[in-house]
């Protein structure tokens, strides 16, 4: 009988129970959705680096020998070693793409998994190249392709297609998304290589049971008498990290939006039931003097919020997984490539459940607790009316000064503190999850801004292959009116903080400029290093400060100082000009030109042409799978107004029935009490947007922080934006308190102010 | 003769804020199964607490109550509701139905309590009700709603039935009905009936009158032939 009393109940405060119940869905589906998206994507990815055996260390240098491998074998922490040949070559199809080539003796670690065709053999000729590759190029397995790598050219047989756990995330060295139809990876055996040429072996592949990667390169650098160039852990290596930091941001996200949707669940549970409960006071003195147990009375409350909770986190914790990570996925496979896109259900999600179930129930239960209290003679008598007491505002002068709507809307604000909170915590989630949302857009937009209308304001860039010659690339500069810069990859060393990062010297550049911390612009000195603003941060140096450098394939370090501090939003490292470059004793080769003129036929020592077009283009499609959380925010943030105003609005209307009854009966009109009613929605509205913008740029900031990686992204949220968000809270305000105009004018005086029974 | 009630000196004090209120001093009576029995005083004399006390819906501050040989004044609080549940069935001046619930499942609600509860279609029956059983309290009259409620207390099978104002809220027509019910129910199933009101006529009808002012038991009158209800001039 008491399962029908509460189906009954709720099926009369059908708003309050409606909103709780899409409160824990939305809490948990969110959580879950993203929870199971990262988590599945990390699952599949750990799956991948184990069955592939992937590497923990990669030694780069050149001809290593059998007894160089067979000493770090020994090497304390060493599981498993494999040499290998890595050279680029270019394939003999149209555009040049370039193939890294894998020459290896086994394939052991860093295997490769086999999509089409036959497992890899080292006594196979033939070639095994990137599926992605071999379906951007439309390549079939059997088909033969040629490649060219410093002069030699072969001709191989496609044996099989295969995805390479060190190409997740496959791009090129100056793109952020991999074109696969542009660059790409093969294996091929060191039986397959041309016999009259001798291999030198350029890399090491190791495995290791020990994570201490510092601990680890000592060890190796005394096996291999320091000699080698590079020494690069998992942790600094471009795909693993990209992608192990994509899924934190993810996780991140996904954490703390949920908490919001629960607050909201709770502070709803809190109202509505401590109203229920009052109102059924009688009712549970009733129960009691039927001999009705203290538990089960409670319990009969507590289930209102137990099985709607259960309910909504279950269909949340099944729904957010079906649904949610595929709207990810879809956006993130133009930029990474896995072997399978499969969401996984972390255990966390379950724990989020009962959390989500354990909180809605404690808050029924906080709200009935004092009722149950009493004695049942006291609790069937109805409750003594609150003691009001003037506040001390009210004893001022000024309050004689303000309008009978100001005095009644002041005096309702703090007889019903909670809800008012309440109000203003709606209010406040809702303008901080629009603030978020479009700020997170501004900030993206302005990365863009920042870097290729700010400081980057050529038109194309020109990629010189490297075999393009002195004279080929004067002819490019003269024919463009451009400018040559040489990029590279370095490693950098600080306090005992080591880095990856990009080198770029300049020669003579007008077409990339240069901002300080606060993005006005500088010019950097023409002597002397400058590093990047988040480079500096992460290596904690300033101007004057020591740094020690070296170039990737040199073994060479150089310690310099630094001059200047820069601040760019995406490629990380040092910059310096062409002379300094020379007085430090290396070679500048210019890698690219850059110039304001656009670029439409091929040109001779040139791979790739780009414009700054395309690249805006491929940073926009790398954005999207964030775009897609920006969208889930707005969505949010409307359904959380709605629901918690509406809700709210509900609330006070019934409580102050027979208020606003006897207004109608002094001969209020109508419009003047939607007035009244309105003015407090407003005030509240006010408020909870006055908080919730600062909390907004807050979230913004938290999962920024997230982010990490290379990018420096500054928190900018536009006044439009802001604007919006404000309006956009108001018009929400204003619609919700529409929908109650209507039960306004049917407010029925006489039966409103009849008897309580 | 061993009594199925029996008050000893039981006292209530009330403290509040300040003040103390002596709602129920020193106060002793006995009552016999099957009794018929009224409980007279104007508002605020402390018959109410009196009931509250029989009924085990609130503690007393000294004396002893003794019910069916079991000192209930003792009882915890767990104690007392097995007591109320077992013993006790309430009828209210506001009847006290769960709006929610039909009549039928308001009086199957006792099912919930008592295992050995009766029938709840046959009680409603019993009170005259076969016909509203899935009707909302809002949809039946006062006196049928306090119908329903006398249903509700005598589905579990009590030991007594506590009245409190039974016929407040009810024209004196239909309190008359509600009344003949209750006296019926003590006369035919000798039911334990103990009706607290300040309406003196009805002191006409009872087997026992105890007269309560001031906190205090004035007198106690046995009445050796009681007249029907429908024989009191109201």
């Amino acid at each position: 009988m008491l399962i029908r009393k509460m189906l009954r109940d709720m099926n009369v405060h059908k708003t309050q129970f409606i909103s709780i119940f899409i409160m824990s869905i939305l809490g948990v589906y969110i959580f879950a959705g993203v929870g199971s998206e990262w988590y599945g994507l990390r699952k599949t990815v750990n799956n991948y680096y184990k069955e592939s055996n992937f590497s923990n260390v990669w030694i780069y240098g050149s001809d290593f020998t059998t007894e160089e491998v067979n000493t770090v074998t020994n090497v304390d922490g060493v599981t498993g070693i494999q040499r290998r040949l890595s050279l680029d070559s270019v394939v003999n199809l149209e555009n040049s793409p370039v193939l890294t080539l894998h020459i290896v003796e086994e394939d052991k670690i860093s295997k490769c998994i086999l999509i089409e065709g036959e497992e890899f053999s080292v006594d196979k000729d033939g070639i095994w190249i990137d599926s992605l590759f071999a379906e951007a190029r439309k390549i079939k397995v059997g088909d033969s392709i040629s490649v060219t790598s410093n002069g030699i050219s072969m001709e191989k047989r496609v044996m099989g297609t295969v995805m390479n756990p060190e190409y997740v995330y496959a791009a090129n060295n100056n793109e952020m998304i991999p074109n696969h139809a542009n660059f790409g990876f093969a294996y091929l055996s060191y039986k397959a290589f041309p016999l009259d040429i001798p291999i030198s072996y350029n890399e090491l592949l190791i495995t290791t049971n020990n994570t201490n990667y510092l601990d680890m390169e000592e060890k190796i650098d005394k096996a291999l008498n320091g000699r080698y160039s590079v020494f690069l852990s998992r942790n600094s290596m471009s795909s693993y990290m990209q992608f192990d930091s994509e899924i934190r941001q993810h996780k991140g996200m996904g954490e703390i939006f949920p908490i919001a949707f629960l607050a909201i669940a709770m502070l709803t549970i809190l109202t509505t039931m401590a109203r229920i409960v009052n109102n059924q006071r009688t009712q549970i003195g009733m129960l009691k003097a039927m001999g009705f147990k203290k538990r089960r009375i409670i319990f009969h409350y507590v289930s209102y919020g137990l099985w709607l909770s259960l309910a909504g986190s279950a269909i949340g914790a099944i729904a957010g997984p079906l649904t949610m990570p595929y709207l990810f996925y879809e956006a993130m496979q133009t930029t990474y490539t896995l072997p399978e896109w499969k969401p996984a259900i972390s255990f966390s999600i379950v724990v989020m459940a009962v959390i989500s179930v354990v909180v809605c129930s404690l808050a029924t239960y906080l709200s009935c607790k004092n009722v149950l209290k009493d004695t049942p003679s006291q609790t069937l008598r109805p409750k003594e009316p609150k003691i009001m007491k003037q506040g001390i505002l009210e004893k001022t002068k000024l309050w004689n000064l303000l309008g009978f709507n100001a005095q009644w809307n002041l005096r309702d604000i703090f007889r019903s503190k909670v809800r008012s909170i309440m109000a203003i915590i709606g209010v406040l989630g809702c303008t901080a999850l629009l603030v978020c949302a479009f700020g997170m857009q501004d900030s993206f937009d302005d990365i863009i801004n920042w870097n290729y209308k700010q400081i980057n304001i050529y038109e194309t860039q020109l990629n010189l292959s490297v075999e393009a010659t002195t004279d080929q690339i004067q002819s490019i500069i003269d024919d463009y009116n451009g400018e040559a810069i040489m990029e590279g990859a370095i490693e950098i060393k600080a306090n005992k903080i080591k880095k990856s990062g990009g080198l770029l010297v300049t020669d003579n550049v007008t077409l990339i400029r240069s901002v300080n911390a606060n993005r006005n612009y500088i010019d950097l000195p023409e002597d002397g290093i400058s590093i990047s603003y988040k480079m500096a941060e992460n290596l904690d140096v300033k101007v004057g400060d020591e740094i020690t450098w070296h170039i990737y394939g040199d073994e060479r370090w150089t310690t310099s100082t630094i001059a200047a501090i820069y601040r760019t939003p995406m490629a990380q490292g040092i910059t310096m000009t062409k002379d300094t470059f020379n007085k430090l004793g290396y070679t500048f080769i210019p890698t690219s030109i850059i110039s304001l003129e656009p670029v439409e036929s091929e040109v001779a020592g040139v791979t790739s042409t780009w414009s700054i077009d395309k690249l805006t283009e491929s940073y926009e499609t790398m954005a999207e799978a964030m775009n897609i959380l920006i969208y889930i925010l707005i969505i949010g943030a409307i359904v959380l107004a709605v629901v918690v105003l509406y809700n709210l609005g509900i609330l006070s209307f019934t409580e102050r029935q027979r208020e606003l009854a006897t207004l109608k009966v002094i001969g209020f009109k109508t419009k003047k009490i939607r007035r009244l009613l309105l003015t407090q929605n407003m005030w509240l509205t006010a408020v909870g947007i006055v908080f919730g913008i600062p909390v907004g740029w807050w979230l913004i900031d938290y999962i920024f922080a997230f982010m990490g990686g290379t990018f420096d992204i500054m928190t900018v949220v536009s006044v439009t934006s802001l604007i919006y968000s404000i309006m956009g809270t108001f018009l929400l305000s204003l619609l919700v308190n529409r929908m109650f105009s209507g039960k306004l004018k049917r407010i029925d005086m006489v039966s409103s102010l009849k008897g309580a029974e | 003769m061993k009594h199925l009630i029996e008050f000893k000196e039981v006292s209530k004090e009330y403290i509040l804020g300040e003040k103390k209120l002596l709602a129920a001093n020193k106060i002793s009576f006995t009552i016999d199964e099957g009794e018929f029995v009224v409980v007279l005083g104007p508002s605020g004399a402390g018959k109410s607490t009196v009931l509250n006390l029989l009924g085990g819906m609130d503690f007393a501050t000294s004396g002893e109550i003794i019910i069916n040989d079991k000192n209930i004044s003792k009882y915890n609080d767990e104690k007392l509701t097995e007591y109320r549940a077992e013993n006790v069935g309430f009828v209210f001046q506001f009847y006290n139905l769960i709006p929610t619930l039909t009549a039928y499942e308001n009086v199957a609600l006792t099912k919930d309590v008592v295992k050995s509860a009766l029938d709840a279609a046959k009680v409603l029956g019993s009170v005259g009700l076969e016909d509203h059983l899935n009707k909302f309290p809002s949809q039946l009259s006062g006196g049928e709603q306090q119908r329903v409620s006398i249903a509700r207390a005598i589905c579990k099978n009590p030991t007594m039935l506590l009245c409190d104002e039974p016929t407040g809220a009810l024209d004196s027509e239909t309190g008359v009905v509600i009344l003949s019910l209750l006296q019926k129910m003590s006369r035919e199933d000798k039911k334990t009936v103990i009706i607290v009101t300040h309406n003196s006529a009805l002191a006409q009808a009872a087997d026992k009158v105890i007269r309560i002012k001031n906190g205090k038991v004035r007198d106690i009158t046995i009445n050796d032939s009681p007249l029907a209800v429908s024989e009191v001039n109201w």
